[in-house]
């Protein structure tokens, strides 16, 4: 019932050898997940970050110490730019996905609404089309000569001209956007519909007694019920976010000049002979920097929606 | 619902069981030895697919070999990866920095080590075994073929435009500043038709260096006395691009073109001219079937007079691996099929690749494809091939993201060049100074005085 | 009175946003599906949706000669593998982070959780060959099997333990009353519950590994029979010298695409049978 009374019979067992049992069973359930982490996730790490602190370029490796490092903070402009782009695209789309994500899973949720289970096929197709069929998709879809939204406005009179959407910053940059909302959006509404699926019937029914109407309902009953959810979506969204790069790669390629290039995609450049040879050191440096301002960014994120908890 | 779970997995697991089991390709079946070759060259795939059904029919039969081929987009990538899983065919293909290091970890053979090759090398008939195929003075494969490129224009076009010569024929241009008047010539709005196609998507490097090689004696000028880099020239060429969609004589959205779309649309009978190399010829003949007459021609230079050599890729180069090496004899007849007279002909006459030494063909070869000639007219002994720059690390953007950038308008042409300039050079020395730069060797080999 | 007019207009809105929603995702769909039928020059210049005539050669030349058939069976296999280890594995780890009381608890989920922000991208596929080697696992399927039994899947952990966090405790004491351990609670009281979050969890663990493509190259590189499609999609993309048959592609996407939805109805039931039941009662 309450965590008073789950902490009290942990209080009373502490000792005893059902809290062993119990502990050993614990320990049962995580102990493939905890070798899996040293072997699979922590020797990586060491490897890639011992890496950065060498000049290798897949045949020679002299080591250099902080050199890469300093490059990243002092010279290469580039990687910085990436960094700001990544997050303009990332996070500016979450503003539309997720409440769309939300009202979308709200309503598929709802006794009234029929046809759930077509929607719900509809919204899943993106993620069954693969990431390099929907992007040629989208190039066609927004191609410059012959586009379909091109000869779609121009039909209705929108447009004189046909608009070149990927040689732009700003078109380039929308058309990234559109087509990663379009294909992230399924998740967060099976996200958001597992959510809702657990806020208990009664609670619903009483308010609707209580003769609360919709909106009311959403914003003090729902809406608070969900905000785990919306927390661990956020969350999710905000790590996914900062690994934005096949769609990118093949759209646009970090075009027009380079105002659309993200950081996964500035450093898997640098493994292809950027002006010179490859660079794995310098790579894995930069894999390194980016890994420690997602940390900084989730922890600031934690810090503020636990402030936000103690609010509401 | 854990019955279930359970019932599901066992099952699973036992059908993966059977299929997984068959996973192990062995090599010998019935005393036949397959050798497995992959490689990166998927123009030549058709080609190649037939040829070894030939092969396996008929000298394979009686010799009891299979050749097995495997062509792949990523071919670079997988052979980096075989080599550091252990899972190296018997044969690649893939890139000269590949190769170097190949050699040095021994993944590769040289040819001359394995059983039935050492003479068939000494007596190969060609005297142009150049120095990219040989290492610690030992030769690791034979050119066979190679690729030139140039200008493909659209002879229609042309004629409709009245750009011809006395004989009423299509006349592509001698200059660029010609060239730059009849793309605007051709272009006609209204009809979709424009004077050139540059799909910049896809990079500079097969779309304007290749073809236009020959516009000067280098595209980067390097001074090896006083540690320069240069690369004016390529940016000026670069311009004559920017000049033409300026003049609106560009095919729309050439930044984001790609290659396919470029070619596919120049079939369609809507460009006037556009790069080309000679594997285009297969893809205007078989994929997207030109609705038009065309040909090809030596890129358009600076000035009339000049007369540089145009572009060449020596190729057809298989590289014997570590394992195809055991398999000793057989492996030596496959590769002196793979560079016997009879497959280079068969190349040259399905128009897919240009004979590396006019002499291996066979006498009474002729091409199919009438487009193929011109390509392989535009083949210039002149050009050295197997030139090598300095190895250097240079910070920053490439020539392809600067110029990028000048279509964008982030940046003018002569910045740019001062950028690139300043960077390469200071990276010049710096390799220079740590000791890490042979310019004698690097002399020797360009044939610099 | 009031209330059904007020339904009305509900519905009214709801509606069209849902359809205008589904027409708009549903529209690049269309277009990758009538592509597969294009010829293929059309692909790339057409301009319109539907093509000029309905060709099957790309669906042909899919299926026969770049092996979809067996590409397909692999990735169902390899795939529902992955899903049942990684369900049951995440589930495990979420419900013992949740409820269970041991030693260093936050210290290791914070470890885990801190797994998620290493972004280091295709550097790790190095080392992490390096370890299957060692295994004598790089070069089959089955060493990423093998791998997924170890492997932290953290959002979908995250995901459990939330939804765990947020039953009552009353469920623990009521099994504990029956006598039930540790895990045999979880899995006759708990695991019935959570359906909704598995179905969910289950979805993207299958996607995920149907559309994995790096990992599954690299280990089948020399072994083409167990493939997945993924991969033998992938190979058909263009090179410098010959152009993509982009209809063939899109041919392949669509054949990719029919187990997917098949899985995605079959856990969808799942889902509509969990939010009809609602949680927990009292």
């Amino acid at each position: 019932m309450t965590k008073k009374a789950l902490t009290a019979t942990k209080k009373k067992h502490k000792l005893s050898g059902r809290y062993k049992s119990r502990e050993r069973e614990a320990y049962a359930m995580i102990i493939l997940q905890l070798i899996g982490f040293f072997v699979f996730s922590i020797y990586p790490i060491m490897w890639v970050l011992g890496k950065s602190f060498f000049d290798y370029d897949g045949v020679d490796q002299t080591f250099i110490g902080f050199e890469n490092y300093i490059r990243a903070f002092t010279r290469d402009t580039a990687f910085w730019k990436s960094v700001l782009n990544t997050f303009i695209i990332s996070y500016g789309k979450l503003i539309i996905e997720l409440p769309l994500a939300l009202l979308a899973a709200l309503l598929l949720t709802n006794k009234m609404i029929k046809g759930k289970k077509l929607f719900s096929v509809i919204f899943y197709l993106p993620k069954v089309t693969g990431v390099a069929p929907a992007c040629m998709i989208f190039a066609f879809i927004f191609a410059t000569v012959n586009g379909l939204v091109n000869n779609a406005l121009i039909s209705i009179g929108v447009l004189n001209e046909p608009v070149a959407w990927l040689s732009s910053r700003v078109g380039a940059t929308a058309v990234i956007m559109i087509q990663s909302i379009w294909g992230g959006f399924a998740a967060n509404v099976l996200y958001f519909m597992a959510g809702v699926a657990n806020i208990p019937e009664d609670v619903m029914e009483a308010s609707e007694i209580d003769g609360a109407n919709k909106v009311q309902q959403f914003f003090h009953v729902t809406l608070p019920m969900l905000l785990p959810v919306i927390k661990v979506v956020l969350l999710l969204a905000m790590v996914g976010g900062m690994q934005i790069m096949n769609e990118v790669l093949l759209l646009t390629n970090g075009g027009p000049g380079d105002s659309t290039n993200v950081v996964m995609l500035h450093i898997y450049k640098m493994y292809f002979a950027p002006a010179g040879k490859p660079e794995y050191g310098y790579a894995s440096a930069l894999g390194v920097i980016t890994s420690i301002i997602l940390g900084i960014v989730t922890f600031i994120y934690l810090k503020f929606s636990k402030k936000a908890d103690e609010v509401m | 619902m854990k019955k279930i779970l359970s019932v599901a997995l066992s099952a699973v697991m036992l059908t993966g069981l059977i299929s997984g089991c068959g996973g192990n390709e062995t090599a010998n079946k019935d005393g036949v030895t397959t050798v497995e070759i992959w490689s990166g060259d998927i123009s030549a795939k058709q080609c190649w697919m037939e040829l070894a059904d030939e092969f396996n029919n008929g000298e394979g039969k009686e010799k009891g070999i299979e050749v097995e081929f495997k062509f792949s987009s990523n071919h670079g990538d997988e052979v980096d990866v075989a080599t550091q899983n252990d899972q190296l065919p018997d044969m690649v293909a893939p890139s000269f920095l590949q190769i170097a290091q190949m050699v040095k970890s021994g993944d590769i053979v040289a040819l001359e080590d394995i059983e039935g090759l050492k003479d068939y090398v000494a007596n190969y008939k060609t005297e142009k075994i150049e120095d990219q195929n040989t290492y610690n003075g030992k030769v690791y494969s034979l050119t066979t073929t190679t690729m030139t490129a140039g200008l493909i224009y659209n002879k229609d076009l042309f004629k409709e435009a009245g750009i011809v010569d006395e004989n009423g024929e299509a006349k592509p241009p001698a200059t660029l500043d010609e060239m730059v008047e009849v793309a605007k010539k051709l272009t006609n709005e209204d009809k979709g038709v424009y004077g050139y196609s540059f799909p910049l998507s896809f990079g500079t490097y097969y779309t304007l260096w290749c073809p236009a090689r020959n516009v000067a004696e280098d595209l980067t000028i390097i001074d090896y006395d006083n540690l320069t880099y240069d690369y004016t020239p390529w940016f000026k060429l670069f311009d004559y691009m920017v000049k033409m969609r300026d003049d609106g004589s560009l095919f729309p959205g050439a930044d984001t073109l790609t290659n396919d779309t470029s070619r596919a649309y120049f079939s369609e009978g809507l460009v006037g001219m556009m790069p080309g190399m000679s594997w285009d010829v297969g893809v205007l003949t078989t994929q997207f079937i030109a609705d038009c007459d065309w040909d090809v021609a030596p890129f358009p230079r600076f000035n009339e007079e000049d007369d540089y050599p145009t572009y060449q890729s020596p190729g057809g180069l298989f590289y014997i691996t570590k394992n195809g090496a055991a398999k000793g004899e057989k492996i030596a007849e496959v590769y002196k099929w793979l560079t016997s007279s009879e497959v280079i002909t068969r190349f040259y006459e399905k128009g897919v690749k240009i004979p590396y030494d006019p002499e291996m063909l066979a006498e009474d070869a002729k091409c199919d494809v009438p487009q193929f000639e011109s390509f392989t007219k535009l083949v210039d002994d002149r050009y050295k091939s197997n030139k090598i720059s300095p190895k250097l690390s240079i910070e920053g953007d490439n020539t392809d993201t600067l110029m990028k950038k000048i279509w964008a308008g982030d940046m003018t042409t002569d910045e740019a060049i001062k950028d690139i300039n300043t960077r390469a050079s200071a990276a010049f020395k710096k390799a220079y100074d740590a000791g890490e730069v042979d310019i004698e060797h690097i002399k020797e080999v360009n044939g610099i005085q | 009175m009031v209330k059904s007019k007020g339904n009305f207009i509900f519905l009214i809105i709801s509606y069209a946003f849902l359809i205008l929603l589904a027409i708009l995702v549903f529209y690049p769909f269309i277009c990758a599906f009538t592509t597969s039928f294009k010829g293929t020059r059309e692909v790339l210049v057409s301009g319109k949706i539907l093509p000029e005539k309905w060709q099957f050669d790309a669906y042909i030349t899919a299926w026969k000669n770049a092996d979809f058939a067996r590409y397909t069976w692999n990735s169902i296999w390899y795939s529902a593998l992955t899903v049942i280890i990684s369900v049951l594995t995440s589930s495990m780890n979420g419900f013992a982070f949740a409820r269970g009381q041991f030693r260093g608890k936050k210290t290791i989920f914070a470890l885990f959780t801190s797994m998620m922000f290493i972004v280091l991208g295709t550097s790790t596929m190095y080392p992490t060959l390096q370890i299957l080697k060692l295994l004598h696992l790089n070069k089959s399927l089955w060493g990423l099997i093998f791998q997924s039994f170890f492997a932290l899947h953290v959002p979908n952990m995250f995901l459990v333990r939330g939804f765990v966090n947020s039953l009552p405790a009353s469920l623990d004491e009521a099994a504990e009353i029956d006598g039930c351990g540790f895990i045999k609670t979880f899995f006759l009281i708990y695991l019935p519950i959570m359906k909704p979050i598995i179905a969910t969890i289950a979805i993207f663990s299958f996607s995920g590994a149907w559309n994995n493509y790096l990992m599954p190259m690299v280990v089948t590189l020399n072994n083409p029979s167990q493939r997945p499609l993924a991969v033998g999609l992938t190979a058909l993309k263009s090179t410098a010298d010959a152009a993509a048959n982009w209809n063939v592609i899109m041919a392949g996407a669509m054949i990719s695409a029919i187990p997917m939805i098949i899985v995605f109805l079959i856990f969808n039931k799942y889902f509509i049978t969990g939010l009809t039941s609602g949680a927990v009662k009292g």
